[in-house]
């Protein structure tokens, strides 16, 4: 991975720290208003942002992709958000070339392994790093480094950090259904108790609090597979025009502000 | 390793600036929905006991900025719904003046790529409090005029959901409007390619079809798992799919949303989940009719091909 070219010289650092303040600020601000309890982020548009910033490879996008879902993270946690979901990589993404799928196993295995020990953000948040998918379908050292970084997390109650790698909505719902019927295989419940319930109990988000907002980059206006139950009632879905690695803070800002305006507008019962 | 390096460093920053400890005293600590809140009491309690006078006129005035804040966005919202209203209106008069609505149809039909072979409309569950009979009646009749124009472009399938069941509950007299109106049009148009596609399938939804079916099919699929004598692990998704699609629509290509209040945001309203899953959703929350340039505008973009008015 590429590491920073020059230091940065007093002026650069005089603008960042202005716009640290003014950050700090607009998050300190916003958090006397009502906050989601769980945000989704479909990070798409890593590989157009690299096309547009001129790279010669995908790799330069999905970079800047990791660094700045980071950020994300760390405004959402000073935010308050209680647990976000990413959908980091789809099972479909496997039809994807040998060479992407590689570098995508090595930036995972990378970034999971900065979620096993020592990270400031998990430490300082207590954030409980799930991985949601099934797991298998990686490669053995990726999945094992996530098997990892979800027991070293496990203990962590006040935050969560959903990774969805691998993962589609329906395998999820097939998941859940099949978990469904077992237990009327198994005799614990009648088949007429089958309802819509059981089967929002059993998918990989139910120990989360319901999602409130969805949100989407690069423009693209449809949830492609992705928390489909989760986002089907009483749950915002923001389609934001920009990559994901353009998604700033004052991207974030008109998402927050919509569900601090309208979120007490509509109740779920009809 | 580079990234963890840019979180310590970033909180350092904030440590060695003089100017940051009351916004620190400011930190979402007091106002966290309850969850949160209870498990942090020993640093509440610690703020509340350290604010000082200024530091309780800071937060007041976050309180105002905050509320200064939704006032500017919510003109913002205003002002864009106004201009979108001001426009479309200005088009459509300028448009329909010049050509009749197949016409039109058949030149935008000419420029777009792709037409969605099944088009949902879902119309907003937000203003059912403020939906006279005169209203639903009027939703009604944009429908059927809509099933006419998604015919005229090669629309194979359209369904209409609405959350509530009142528009299931006219169903009767909504299909004999629709039929009728479809018909009237058919008869009327220079499409060539009548004879192939002489109808749509047309089709009313509810709430109870969205997640309730699916348990529905979960049980009839735990039925057919017992009855064949097959095991858990025989379930894929391809059968869940057979099982929900067993008494449903397809997949829709495009959903239009209408009729709510003005914001960015979408919302599903309990539509059937199984079937969104490659789904394009516009939304049409600040149209209150379903008129052309709004239907033709939704074509153009799941067809990804930039609009232009008249030849």
């Amino acid at each position: 991975m590429e590491p920073d070219t020059n230091p940065p010289n007093a002026m650069q650092r005089l603008y960042a720290n202005c716009q640290n303040v003014v950050e700090e600020a607009t998050v300190a601000v916003l958090s006397k208003g009502s906050i989601p309890r769980h945000i989704g982020f479909i990070l798409d548009g890593n590989r157009r942002f690299a096309h547009k910033a001129g790279a010669n490879s995908t790799k330069f996008g999905h970079y800047e992709g990791f660094k700045q879902l980071e950020k994300v993270l760390e405004i959402c946690m000073k935010l308050g958000v209680e647990a976000v979901t990413v959908y980091a990589f789809s099972i479909e993404n496997f039809k994807r070339s040998k060479t992407e799928i590689d570098y995508l196993m090595e930036l995972f295995r990378k970034a999971f392994e900065t979620f096993c020990d020592k990270n400031a953000l998990v430490a300082e948040y207590d954030i409980g790093v799930r991985f949601l998918g099934n797991l298998d379908y990686l490669p053995k050292d990726v999945a094992e480094v996530a098997r990892r970084a979800m027991e070293n997390t496990k203990n962590n109650k006040k935050r969560i950090f959903n990774i969805c790698c691998p993962y589609t909505s329906r395998d999820e719902m097939t998941t859940a259904i099949k978990e469904t019927v077992q237990l009327v295989q198994d005799n614990k419940i009648n088949l007429e108790d089958i309802n819509e319930d059981l089967i929002r109990d059993h998918l990989f988000t139910s120990k989360c609090p319901p999602l409130d907002v969805l949100v989407r980059t690069s423009g693209e206006i449809r949830l492609s597979d992705f928390l489909l139950w989760q986002s089907n009632n009483g749950c915002q879905i923001q389609f934001v025009d920009c990559y994901w690695p353009e998604f700033s803070l004052w991207k974030f800002l008109p998402i927050l502000l919509e569900y601090q305006i309208y979120h007490n507008q509509f109740s779920n019962s009809s | 390793m580079a990234t963890t390096s840019v979180v310590t460093e970033q909180s350092e920053s904030i440590i060695t600036q003089p100017s940051i400890p009351s916004l620190e005293l400011l930190s979402p600590s007091l106002s966290l929905n309850s969850n949160i809140s209870s498990l942090l009491p020993d640093r509440a309690t610690h703020s509340i006991s350290k604010k000082t006078y200024s530091a309780s006129i800071l937060d007041g005035s976050c309180y105002l900025a905050l509320s200064a804040i939704h006032c500017i966005y919510l003109a913002c919202i205003a002002i864009a719904t106004i201009y979108i209203h001001v426009e479309s209106t200005i088009t459509s008069l300028w448009v329909e003046q010049r050509h009749s609505i197949p016409d039109l149809i058949k030149h935008d039909k000419s420029r777009l790529t792709k037409i969605p072979k099944h088009l949902t409309i879902a119309i907003s569950h937000e203003l059912i409090h403020e939906r006279s009979l005169e209203d639903w009646h009027a939703i009604v009749n944009d429908i059927c005029l809509a099933s006419c124009w998604a015919w005229e472009f090669g629309v194979k399938e359209l369904s209409v959901y609405d959350k509530s069941g009142v528009l299931k509950s006219m169903a009767i007299d909504v299909y004999k409007q629709q039929v009728s109106t479809l018909h009237q049009w058919i008869k009327n148009s220079t499409n060539t390619e009548k004879s192939v596609h002489p109808t749509l399938q047309f089709s009313i939804i509810s709430a109870e079809d969205g997640q309730p079916q699916m348990g529905r099919a979960v049980q009839k699929i735990a039925k057919y798992i017992k009855e064949n004598n097959l095991g858990v692990s025989d379930i894929d998704i391809n059968l869940v799919n057979q099982f929900v699609h067993d008494d449903s629509c397809s997949d829709p290509d495009l959903m239009l949303i209408y009729d709510g209040l003005p914001h960015n945001y979408i919302s599903l309203d309990g539509y059937p989940p199984w079937h969104l899953r490659l789904t394009e959703i516009t939304n049409g929350y600040t149209y209150h009719t379903l008129n052309y340039p709004f239907f033709s505008k939704c074509l153009y973009r799941f067809s990804k091909v930039e609009q232009r008015f008249g030849h």
